[in-house]
């Protein structure tokens, strides 16, 4: 059974390789959708534009949810709207950075 | 509209820049040997002075710097390099005509000098024109955008100068002039072009290198419009020869460089890493330092006049140029690096984090050498102390050689 939490644990096996942190805890994961079919949507954005990870990260992400077992179609979109700050990060992601 | 991903240059390409520009740096530190005696002296017109500058600056800066715009114009900017075609013919033309200029000046063959000379002019226009025909296709300009094509401008102008200073040096076409070329080439290329390019591109990587959001970028125009006006002013009071100019002309830049140190601090009070890795600290440390090394310099400069000429020259190129570019340089090559050999298995299987790619501790231990080394030249340069800057481009030499290695273990994770 595939849903949105199992999704985003697999989206925490994806790393901001200069930061060490993944994506979820950095909270650059806005939005999950799973339909019925188990086609799955993810609307991310990154720490900054034109960030030189950008096709890494976003493709990684794609990479980690087509591993799940029975994921039909997978559209991960990038979005800069609403831009991200570090608010956005979990305490634990925080801390991790030294904050 | 939101900004796109575009085509990076050609990665190989940009190993290459780097790889001949650490081998120029490793040769420029066996020729700081033999200038030590000129500079003791404060004698730096004389070839083997021309050949240890441009060792450095040509065969290292500006070979590090150009590999690394090929990936850094796309990532800045948001638009695609125009053509890595001829970013290939560019490297080979650049490479070849710094070789044999280098030659050139080492043996006092001016027409070696004229004809390499013109070979390194080409390999520059080249660049210049890549960069040119991929920023026209910007987006949104902004202040970073701004400086970055006006240091290419400059660079423009940097070996133009260059060019008829030795093309005046084999044909004497100016006479009257050739001061007034020489002072405004290393000017445009001090100033316009290196400075610039690495305050141009610390508005994107410092942010990005500290995780730093929400500072102010209210003083960018005044940075810009100070070290311009600056230039213009300097150049002005070069060719009239009145001082007045240059007076205020500095007066400017250092405005510039100033509001530039603010820009850098504003940054560092805002950012989310508590601890920022050596490279990338090294860089920071390099923009407060030029501004210790100009206000120092005026300071000296009521007692000592233009004797402190050399030395302040030696302090800016190497300490505020050189460790900015091997700071950020440090970083930078872990980064490309990563992309390269792992982009492609993110969430496909574990990926190294890039501090694992590079020793931070090591490279702690060759930047203090480094740094060790660089105070005990310039010192020994101002002191015109011969045995001391021996010992201390020992030091340094040995910063370089541990730095370049650790740079070439990145390619072996």
């Amino acid at each position: 059974m595939i849903n949105v939490e199992k999704v985003r644990e697999i989206l925490r096996q994806v790393y901001d390789p200069e930061l060490g942190l993944n994506v979820v805890d950095l909270g650059l994961i806005y939005d999950i959708q799973v339909t019925e079919n188990n086609d799955v949507y993810v609307k991310m954005t990154l720490t900054t534009p034109g960030c030189p990870l950008h096709g890494s990260i976003t493709a990684g992400a794609e990479s980690a949810v087509k591993s799940i077992p029975d994921v039909k179609e997978v559209k991960v979109d990038l979005v800069w709207e609403p831009a991200w700050n570090p608010n956005m990060m979990t305490e634990e992601a925080k801390k991790q950075l030294g904050r | 509209m939101n900004p796109s991903p575009s085509t990076m240059g050609d990665i190989k390409l940009t190993y290459r820049f780097i790889l001949l520009g650490i081998f120029s740096f490793m040769i420029f530190n066996l020729l700081f040997f033999q200038g030590t005696y000129h500079l003791a002296q404060g004698i730096y017109r004389v070839n083997d002075i021309w050949v240890l500058v441009h060792t450095f600056i040509l065969g290292f800066l500006m070979m590090v710097v150009m590999g690394v715009m090929y990936q850094l114009i796309p990532v800045a900017l948001l638009v695609s390099i125009y053509s890595n075609r001829l970013s290939k013919i560019q490297f080979w033309t650049y490479a070849v005509g710094v070789i044999g200029l280098l030659v050139g000046l080492w043996t006092v063959n001016t027409t070696w000098m004229a004809f390499f000379g013109t070979l390194t002019f080409t390999g520059v226009l080249l660049f210049v024109l890549n960069m040119l025909l991929s920023v026209k296709k910007l987006i949104q300009w902004n202040a970073m955008a701004l400086i970055i094509v006006t240091a290419i401008f400059y660079l423009f102008n940097t070996v133009l100068f260059g060019l008829l200073l030795v093309l005046n040096y084999r044909f004497a076409w100016f006479p009257n002039i050739h001061d007034q070329l020489l002072y405004t080439h290393i000017l445009f290329g001090i100033v316009g072009w290196l400075s610039s390019i690495i305050i141009g591109f610390s508005y994107k990587m410092a942010p990005m290198f500290s995780l730093a959001h929400g500072y102010s970028e209210k003083f960018s125009k005044w940075i810009y419009s100070g070290i311009q006006l600056g230039i213009i002013l300097l150049v002005v009071g070069i060719f009239s020869h009145i001082p007045f100019f240059n007076w205020i002309g500095a007066l400017f830049i250092v405005i510039g460089f100033v509001l530039f140190s603010y820009q850098m601090s504003e940054i560092m009070k805002h950012k989310m890493k508590s601890t920022l890795d050596i490279g990338f600290q090294v860089a920071v440390y390099a923009v407060y330092g030029s501004l210790f090394i100009i206000g120092l310099a005026i300071i000296l400069y009521m007692f000592l006049g233009m004797s402190i000429l050399l030395p302040f020259a030696y302090f800016f190129i190497m300490g505020w140029i050189g460790f900015s570019i091997l700071g950020y340089l440090y970083k930078i090559v872990p980064f490309l690096y990563w992309t390269d050999k792992y982009s492609d298995k993110v969430g496909k299987e574990p990926v190294p984090m890039l501090k694992d790619l590079v020793s931070e501790k090591k490279g702690k231990i060759a930047f203090s050498l480094l740094f060790i080394g660089l105070i005990g030249n310039g010192l020994g340069i101002g002191l015109h102390f011969i045995s001391f800057i021996w010992l201390s481009n020992t030091i340094y030499t040995l910063g370089a050689v541990y730095y370049g290695y650790l740079i070439l273990r990145v390619f072996k994770a």
